[in-house]
């Protein structure tokens, strides 16, 4: 009697999970859009790039929005869907899946950190031929293996590196250079800066590695304090650079602090306080760009989110801005059988685009540079706020 | 010397996390994966309190500790006192999930950024010794741990509450055999502890910051911290924790940098091999 | 009766698993359900070491890195086939689950699941900082296909019956382990270590077997891992992943022998499910452990078995 209790109590239960299984791919089958361009966004909500992640969602909801109160783009609807990775390699690539697979999105955006980037290009946009652009990402690679349906909607790490370290040596007059980088998360920035490096002749003094989330940095400061370096490049995001600022004046160094994009951010002021004073980064967007374009931006975000737009956010509202520019240029079929055509014909579009005055700079696409920006500024932090020192040519 | 001085200001702030564990591994049995978040949520509750009652160290002090306290006080009562104490592993995940939860929660409430405790809130300005600056942060936190040592000690061993934790701590029916409630008592050790995390978030904040992620890291440091000194003896805790910051100091200058972590997991592994009740322990029992 | 049920139970798995994907097979469906598939394999190694054994591991990622790495590295540097990565990464995890189980020798519980802890953490440090061997913070990319010979395994619908087929005879190995002489004298372990020694139970050498086996199938899951993706990164091996076998084991049912299956299944499935919740997704997440530890300690197969019994009673 027991056992043909639990007999059909363990079909029941196979079944139930069948079923779910069921329900999961047939809930992701019938949001079926007539006529509508669907852009996927992977993005990070929660996990250490939340920061990032969230300005973008900003600005895509309400880029999209302002795009279907006004039309939609050539008279189609435009539907944006979010997918969150918690800032994990695996989630992502999963997300960019669905996106692709279930949603059977036109054109993908987002992941917030190199290694997601590379994973999706890698497991799904490459192989699937879904135009990808992405709006954060320095790690040169990615654009640097042949990809054919990806764009950067950010800074290389290879373009950082010239114009600071060229302010550097030659307008500052450093020497010696020491570097401190985050190894779980910025080896390709600093690789790409110890390239830099070599070639304008510099070999670094002291090295150190620290990983992100860490906030004690004494022992690897204490070691570069040896080789007493007249500059200290330090690699990484805005809170762990802020705390090393800060280590590094109570440790009595003067070395002069330098920086990529990545650290370019209000926070690294805020919480780096009078340390922070006098560092100097590579840069793309100015917050305090006196260019009209730039400045309804900035309005419009902070009168929205009550909050300065940074880089993310910058680059995020060109590269749909640029999206949107493509997405009208071209005819698009909008069903499913047109999927492949539509999703080549949108990247070939996007590799048109010349010379686009976006709020971070002008930018450019072609059939082989996926890169959108290539300029850089170099800026510094004088009396508590990043100051451009240095114009991009 | 400089080494030294470096090792005991980052040792101050492992001591006070390691406090906090040990104590609620003596009273509570409970190894509390989810510390390092509460010290979290002291940090943000501080930030709220300026923002409401500007740099009064006094009033945001003890509205932290109030805050955190009575929410640990709560999550102890309502969520873990319900796991039997015999399933460890699940104890260890319902921690697990409370500290993804509220990790999560503090995103969603303070927003993704990390911030900071303004330098003008601690009373007294950076002193300079031997080359370095040590800023009043890293003073009054080894102030208020030695403090804290002091009041748990006096309060476990000289009250008769105390007492009474002690001894549902050893063994709860005895306790309650005496006259003595087993849940009010673990409830308010768990209040108590949490207090602690709430003011330990405000001091180690000008080191660490304060944002959704740093618990992670301090649990781990915690916790390795609490053992070494002897896990749920109070003075063990902060020995331990001075310890353990001295040797990521000085032995991080010696090996190269980014396996600084492997020391902790080292120091650890031999602690737990070779005298298991730490520095300052009891002889563990077989079973937790 | 007992046979009879288990083999028909075991039939309507094979048959489930086989028919699924033909009906849906959409690549995101059939990568959730791969993903799945792997955390069974893991999930069972853990059950073996806390289910049957007693043992809380935390550190569970850490074995999973080293069979990843292992067969990543040798693939991509020699170009061996698929079975000797496979067999690597059987060896080496081996061979550290040997290590990291003498720790249980001394150590219980908690203590236990500390240095677990600490040996999963090290372990991607050293991912991470050992960059001529494993890439680093990067990883290694574009490991060429693998398969068995000629016939290289490349669709995902190919993967998914690849990881099935393993997961499904790691099952019923574990299975006949449970039943044999080596599950019970786990279980007497478990149960009350002096008993178990007066029968003539060495602690000593089955935790450590309960360790070996836990490790190899951890570094089986490993492989599968890293050439089912065609690369390995040290992302995938963090504390959160160690935590995540472990609740899909208590979620499921700790000790029994389907509950990694129902674990893997629900969380699995249960996280893509909560997508709709958006930001609040990891936060629901959180809230639904603490449920799950608090209303069912002992998971899913615990609540089925004290329902059946039920049932039983009332026939």
């Amino acid at each position: 009697m027991k056992n043909i209790g639990k007999h059909l109590g363990t079909t029941i239960c196979l079944s139930a999970v069948l079923l779910v299984c069921l329900g999961l791919g047939a809930s992701h089958v019938w949001a079926e859009d007539k006529a509508t361009v669907k852009i996927g966004i992977v993005y990070s909500s929660s996990g250490s790039q939340a920061h990032s992640g969230l300005q973008e969602a900003n600005v895509i909801k309400m880029l999209v929005d302002e795009v279907n109160a006004a039309g939609g783009v050539n008279g189609h609807p435009v539907r944006a869907i979010l997918e969150n990775d918690d800032t994990q390699t695996e989630k992502s690539v999963n997300a960019a899946k669905k996106l692709v697979f279930s949603n059977k999105v036109h054109v993908l955006m987002g992941a917030n950190t190199s290694s997601a980037i590379k994973a999706i290009q890698q497991q799904v946009t490459e192989v699937q031929k879904v135009p990808y652009i992405s709006m954060v990402g320095s790690d040169p690679a990615l654009t640097k293996l042949g990809q054919q349906w990806y764009f950067r909607n950010s800074l290389s790490a290879d373009y950082q590196t010239g114009s600071i370290i060229d302010y550097a040596m030659n307008v500052q007059k450093l020497k010696t250079f020491a570097m401190i980088f985050d190894a779980a998360s910025a080896s390709d920035q600093a690789k790409a800066f110890e390239e830099g490096l070599k070639k304008a002749g510099i070999t670094l003094v002291a090295k150190g590695q620290f990983k992100t989330g860490d906030t004690s940095f004494n022992s690897q400061l204490l070691k570069i304090k040896q080789a007493n370096p007249d500059a200290l490049v330090t690699i990484g995001v805005a809170p762990e650079a802020a705390g090393i600022a800060k280590q590094v004046r109570d440790l009595g160094m003067n070395a002069r602090i330098i920086g990529l994009v990545a650290i370019v951010y209000d926070e690294y002021i805020t919480l780096g306080g009078s340390a922070a004073e006098g560092t100097i980064a590579a840069s793309a967007f100015r917050v305090d760009n006196p260019d009209p374009n730039v400045q309804a931006f900035v309005k419009k975000y902070k009168s929205k989110f009550n909050e300065s737009p940074d880089h993310a956010a910058a680059q995020t509202y060109d590269a749909l801005q640029v999206l949107f520019k493509a997405l009208r240029d071209v005819k698009l079929g909008l069903t499913d059988d047109a999927l492949v055509e539509d999703r080549k014909q949108i990247r070939d579009a996007l590799t048109r685009i010349n010379d686009y005055n976006g709020v971070v700079g002008h930018l450019s696409y072609g059939p082989k540079d996926r890169d959108a920006y290539h300029k850089t500024l170099v800026v510094e932090v004088k009396g508590g706020k990043w100051t451009v020192v240095k114009s991009a040519k | 010397m400089t080494y030294i001085l470096l090792g005991l200001t980052i040792g101050a702030i492992y001591a006070l996390i390691a406090i906090g564990f040990s104590l609620i591994f003596e009273t509570v049995k409970l190894l509390h994966f989810a510390q390092g978040e509460l010290l979290m949520l002291g940090g943000f509750v501080a930030l709220t309190l300026i923002g409401l009652f500007g740099l009064n160290p006094i009033i945001v002090g003890l509205g932290t500790m109030a805050a955190v306290g009575f929410f640990a006080a709560f999550l102890q009562r309502v969520v873990y006192q319900s796991v039997p104490s015999h399933l460890i592993a699940v104890r260890i995940m319902a921690t697990l999930g409370v500290a993804i939860f509220l990790r999560n929660a503090a995103s969603l409430t303070w927003g993704a950024k990390a911030r900071t405790i303004p330098e003008a809130f601690f009373p007294g300005g950076p002193i300079a010794v031997a080359g370095l600056i040590i800023r009043p942060g890293y003073y009054w936190t080894l102030i208020v741990s030695i403090a804290v040592m002091a009041l748990l000690l006096w309060f476990l061993y000289r009250t008769k509450i105390g007492l009474a934790t002690r001894t549902v701590a050893y063994r709860a029916d005895i306790a309650e055999m005496m006259g003595v409630n087993p849940v009010l008592l673990c409830t308010l050790s768990f209040g108590i502890a949490g207090a602690l995390a709430g003011i330990s978030g405000l001091l180690v904040s000008p080191q660490t910051f304060v944002h959704f992620n740093m618990g992670i890291a301090l649990n781990q440091k915690g916790f390795t911290a609490a053992v070494l000194g002897g896990l749920g003896s109070i003075p063990g805790g902060i020995i331990g924790g001075f310890v353990l910051g001295l040797i990521e100091t000085i032995g991080g200058s010696l090996i190269p940098s980014g396996y600084q972590d492997v020391i902790s997991f080292v120091i650890l592994v031999l602690v737990l091999f070779i005298r298991p009740q730490g520095l300052m322990g009891q002889v563990q029992r077989e079973k937790l | 009766m007992k046979e009879t049920r288990n083999r028909f139970v075991f039939l309507a798995a094979v048959i489930l698993v086989a028919v699924v994907p033909l009906i849906w097979d959409n690549y995101y469906f059939l990568s959730v359900l791969s993903t799945t598939g792997l955390y069974i394999i893991l999930v069972t190694g853990l059950n073996v070491l806390l289910g049957y054994t007693g043992l809380v591991s935390l550190g569970q990622a850490g074995f999973y890195a080293i069979g990843a790495y292992a067969s990543g590295i040798l693939v991509a540097k020699t170009g061996a086939p698929f079975v000797l990565g496979l067999l690597l990464a059987m060896l080496l995890s081996g061979v550290i689950g040997l290590i990291i189980g003498l720790s249980s020798v001394r150590l219980r519980g908690g203590y236990l699941a500390m240095v677990t802890l600490g040996f999963g953490t090290v372990v991607q440090i050293i991912m991470i900082n050992w960059d001529d061997l494993t890439g680093g913070a990067e990883g290694i990319w574009g490991i060429p296909p693998v398969g068995f010979g000629p016939l290289k395994i490349v669709t995902p619908l190919a993967w998914y019956y690849t990881i099935f087929i393993i997961a499904g005879l790691i099952v019923l190995l574990t299975y006949s382990l449970e039943r044999s002489r080596i599950g019970r004298a786990w279980m007497a372990l478990r149960e009350d270590v002096a008993a178990a020694q007066m029968m003539g139970i060495n602690p000593v050498h089955y935790r450590l077997l309960a360790f070996v086996v836990s490790a190899v199938y951890s570094g089986i899951a490993g492989a599968l891992f890293t050439h089912l993706n065609g690369s390995v990164f040290p992302d995938a091996f963090g504390l959160q992943t160690s935590i995540m076998i472990l609740m899909m084991l208590i979620l499921g049912g700790s000790g029994h022998i389907l509950g990694p299956i129902m674990g893997a299944a629900i969380v699995n499935v249960g996280f893509e499910i909560l997508r709709p919740f958006g930001n609040y997704q990891s936060l629901v997440f959180g809230f639904l452990i603490v449920l799950m530890a608090v209303f069912m300690p002992q998971g899913f197969m615990g609540l089925w078995r004290r329902l059946a019994a039920l049932w039983g009673e009332a026939i």
